[in-house]
Parts: C-alpha cells; sequence; structure tokens
C-alpha cells in the first residue's frame, strides 16, 4: 500500500512533536466519527468487508455500487470513507487501520476505494489462478478476454451483457486451479471517458449531491443494467484475445491455443505466487477447454455482433482433465 | 572464446527450475518465472525440447531424433544447435550440472507441422495505484 501523509488533517491535530513518532493510524481517532451509514457484509471473492461512511448518502452510493457482493459473512476488513468536516467535498479512506486516501476529491476517493478493494481481492486468492481479463457467460460457458489495461475489455463486456449476456467480471477472472470453474466478480463495470459515448446508456443515475463521484470514470453496478445479469460460477468456453483499434474494421479470427496460452500466461496477475508450472498446467487446461479467437474492435455494435455470430456457431469443447 | 560463443557451447541442457512450460497441440509455452517472460516454441524446437531432461546432450538428442524420423543426422545438428543458442539466449537452458538442480522433461506427444518460433512479452501484473 501506498503510504500516504495526513498530518495536515485538522480532524487530528499535529503529533506531539516531543512524543516518538507512531503510525499514522494508531494517531487517527476514526472511531469518534458518527457513522451514519454502514454497508451490510460484502464478499468480493474471498475478500470479505464492510463500508461505513460518515454521510448516509455517500454510504448508500457505496452500497448501491457494491450491491453484487452482498453475503451473509463476517467481514474481515473494515472501510472507513469519512467526509471531512471542514471541507466537505474532500474525503478520507482508510481500510481498517491504514490511510487508502487522503484529503481527495469525492472521484479520487472513490477510485482508490474500489482500487484497495481489487487489490486485496488479488492478493487474498492464493488458491484461484487470477487472470487480468473480462468475462462474460454464455451458453453456461465463461467466455474470457484477457488483456492489460485500455485494451477495451470492460466496454466490450458492458457492449456484450446489454445485449444478454450474463457477468462475470470486468477486470479478475478466478480460476478453480481443479474444476477451472470461474467465480464470479462482480464489481462495478469501471467505464473511462473514452467509452462514454458508446455506452452513454449507461451513465450513472446519480443524485445531484453524487455528481462529484463520477469524475473520470462511471463505476456501474451490473444490476443496474439487469437485475438478473449477474452469472452463476461456469467454466471456460472461448478465450477472445480482444483489442481496441480506433477505426478499425471489427474482426474476429481463430488462433492456435499456444497463441491464447500466451496471452492468458502474460495476464495472469498471481502465477508466481500461485506457483508457475501449477499455473502454467491450468492455463493449458483452460485453452485446451476453449475455443480460441482473436478480436479486433474498432465500432462497439460491430464488434459485439460478431462475439454473439461466433459464439452462437461455438461448439464449445470438453472441459480438459 | 566470446562470450557469445561461450554461451553457444552448453552440450547437456537442463531446463532452470524458474521455468515454467506447457505443450498445446503440439507447441510449447513456455513461463520465465525469473525474466517475467513468456516464449513460443514452435513444434520443431518442442520435439528438440521434450529431450531435455539434464542428462542428455544435445548430439544425443539429434542422433535421437534422427533416428526416430530417419532424417539426415547433419541436418538435424544444425537445427538443434541454432536452437540450443536460441534457448541459452532466451535464458531457457543451463549446461546441466552448473547450477540448480535439474528439471525433468515431462512427457511431451509428437509434434507436427505449424508456425516457426516466436513471441517474447513482458508478464503484466496489477497496475500501480489510480492517480488523480
Amino acid at each position: 500500500m501506498r503510504p500516504l501523509h495526513t498530518s495536515a488533517d485538522p480532524a487530528i491535530g499535529r503529533p506531539d512533536s516531543h512524543a516518538p513518532e507512531r503510525p499514522e493510524h494508531v494517531r487517527r481517532p476514526r472511531d469518534a466519527f458518527a457513522w451514519t451509514y454502514r454497508t451490510p457484509p460484502l464478499r468480493a471473492l474471498g475478500y470479505t468487508f464492510a463500508i461505513r461512511s460518515s454521510s448516509e448518502v455517500v454510504g448508500r452510493y457505496l452500497h448501491e455500487l457494491l450491491s453484487a457482493f452482498e453475503e451473509a459473512t463476517v467481514p474481515e476488513h473494515v472501510y472507513s470513507f469519512v467526509e471531512r468536516r471542514w471541507s466537505g467535498d474532500r474525503f478520507d479512506v482508510y481500510r481498517d487501520g491504514d490511510v487508502v486516501s487522503t484529503n481527495a476529491s469525492a472521484s479520487t476517493a472513490l477510485r482508490h476505494l474500489l482500487w484497495d478493494i481489487n487489490r486485496s481481492v488479488i492478493t487474498s486468492m492464493p488458491e484461484r489462478l487470477l487472470l487480468h481479463a473480462s468475462a462474460v457467460e454464455h451458453e453456461g460457458r465463461a467466455v474470457l478476454f484477457p488483456a492489460p489495461m485500455g485494451a477495451g475489455k470492460t466496454t466490450l463486456a458492458a457492449g456484450l451483457i446489454q445485449r444478454g449476456l450474463r457477468y462475470l467480471t470486468d477486470e479478475a477472472v478466478a480460476i478453480d486451479a481443479t474444476s477451472l470453474e470461474v467465480q464470479p466478480y462482480p464489481k462495478p463495470l469501471s467505464i473511462e471517458t473514452g467509452s462514454w459515448d458508446v455506452l452513454h446508456q449507461l451513465r450513472p443515475d446519480v443524485d445531484p449531491r453524487l455528481e462529484a463521484f463520477l469524475g473520470s470514470a462511471w463505476y456501474v453496478p451490473p444490476t443496474a443494467i439487469r437485475r438478473d445479469v449477474v452469472a452463476r460460477p461456469c467454466v471456460p468456453g472461448a478465450v477472445i484475445v480482444a483489442r481496441y483499434e480506433h477505426g478499425a474494421r471489427s474482426r474476429c479470427v481463430g488462433i492456435r491455443r499456444s497463441e491464447a496460452l500466451i496471452d492468458v500466461a502474460e495476464n495472469a496477475f498471481n502465477i508466481t505466487g500461485f506457483g508457475a508450472r501449477r499455473g502454467m498446467d491450468v492455463l493449458a487446461r483452460l485453452v485446451r477447454s476453449s475455443r480460441c479467437y482473436r478480436l479486433t474492435m474498432g465500432d462497439l455494435d460491430e464488434a459485439c455482433s460478431i462475439v454473439l455470430d461466433v459464439l452462437g456457431g461455438t461448439v464449445f469443447p470438453e472441459v480438459a482433465g | 572464446m566470446s562470450d557469445a560463443e561461450r554461451r553457444a557451447a552448453i552440450s547437456v541442457p537442463v531446463i532452470p527450475d524458474t521455468v515454467a512450460w506447457a505443450e498445446v497441440d503440439g507447441e510449447t509455452v513456455a513461463y520465465d518465472e525469473a525474466q517475467k517472460k513468456v516464449h513460443l516454441l514452435s513444434p520443431t524446437a518442442t520435439l528438440i525440447w521434450s529431450g531435455i531432461d539434464g542428462r542428455t546432450s544435445f548430439e544425443q538428442i539429434a542422433r535421437d531424433l534422427s533416428r526416430s524420423f530417419g532424417t539426415d543426422l547433419s541436418q538435424i545438428r544444425s537445427d538443434v544447435e541454432d536452437l540450443a543458442r536460441d534457448l541459452q539466449e532466451r535464458g531457457l537452458i543451463d549446461e546441466a550440472g552448473s547450477g540448480g538442480p535439474a528439471t525433468s522433461a515431462p512427457g511431451v506427444t509428437t509434434a507436427t507441422g505449424g508456425p516457426g518460433d516466436g513471441s517474447l512479452a513482458k508478464v503484466r501484473f496489477l497496475e500501480d495505484p489510480p492517480s488523480g
């Protein structure tokens, strides 16, 4: 975690210059705040948490964003989302005793909160192989779009779930090493400014007091697109290596499984921690269980139509043992 | 002897423990944990790679392949030498006995023809925290 200096916070006061330096979280009287909203327990893959907020309207907004994670569990971590009393448009965010963000604008504080949740999810799943990919479900099988940042994987997933497919994730695909089952990680879709035009229907309809949270990304809870949008766990059936290319004609071609294996290996978050040999074995089984394609995306509508056509004509392979 | 010549001098290759690989449809994808790189080996390279067990020399691998496929030894030897240099430059093999424990090659099915060697790319990990 990036340490952030917070001593300018008027809520804390200057530490006694004669006292030994103590960690920031020891000094901060977080529990002195009046928490006006607490989310129910939330589970994102193996990471359990809850969020409390000093502002009810903000707390409800965060709850709505993360409502797909609701689960009756005991949260291991608590985030505190604090509106600064002396400058109401600035926020501090903590995870347990650690500073996540301080004196941040609404949109930055939200971005840091969601980033920290995502980071924590990824680092708390040693038993599953995690791929940097978006994924949707089609005919009971997971369709994976492994890609680095900026390739358009969230935009493509959003387009496909608007067209009826179910949502698994827009960021991290969690694969069970034995069954290859993909567990849904239905985080809010993070739609960056570059995709606002093509996904304008997804612009969050927020309380005017929350406009400042929109910033440079729209965070769209999947259930805002469709109530039943979140997929059940399912095994992979297709790997589509997608890449946005401005102005290009959208096209999708079959590729060798070895090519797909390179892409999934390059986009594995935790292959080292998972065990590289075991990880490569899982990834090889993943591509053997899948039809593999490379998709060039120019226009989103065209790309979605092509993907739906390809998937419609695909007979998925048996899951490789 | 230049560094390049010394590097080419591996006679009994071994795959370092930091390299994990899988064979799919006759091609091998190797992940080098130390360099965070992914490599693709062609079907031909996969045949040679499958003979690497930390005990067998490249010369013996060439002889075995020549016998198995009824191909001219000198041609196969040349291919094996080229591949040995390439693998060594990529850091995918060491001289047996020069470093860590040997890694046994897995059972690999016979490869058929296909595209050539290729991809090198850095493995990507979680991005830095967002800015702004």
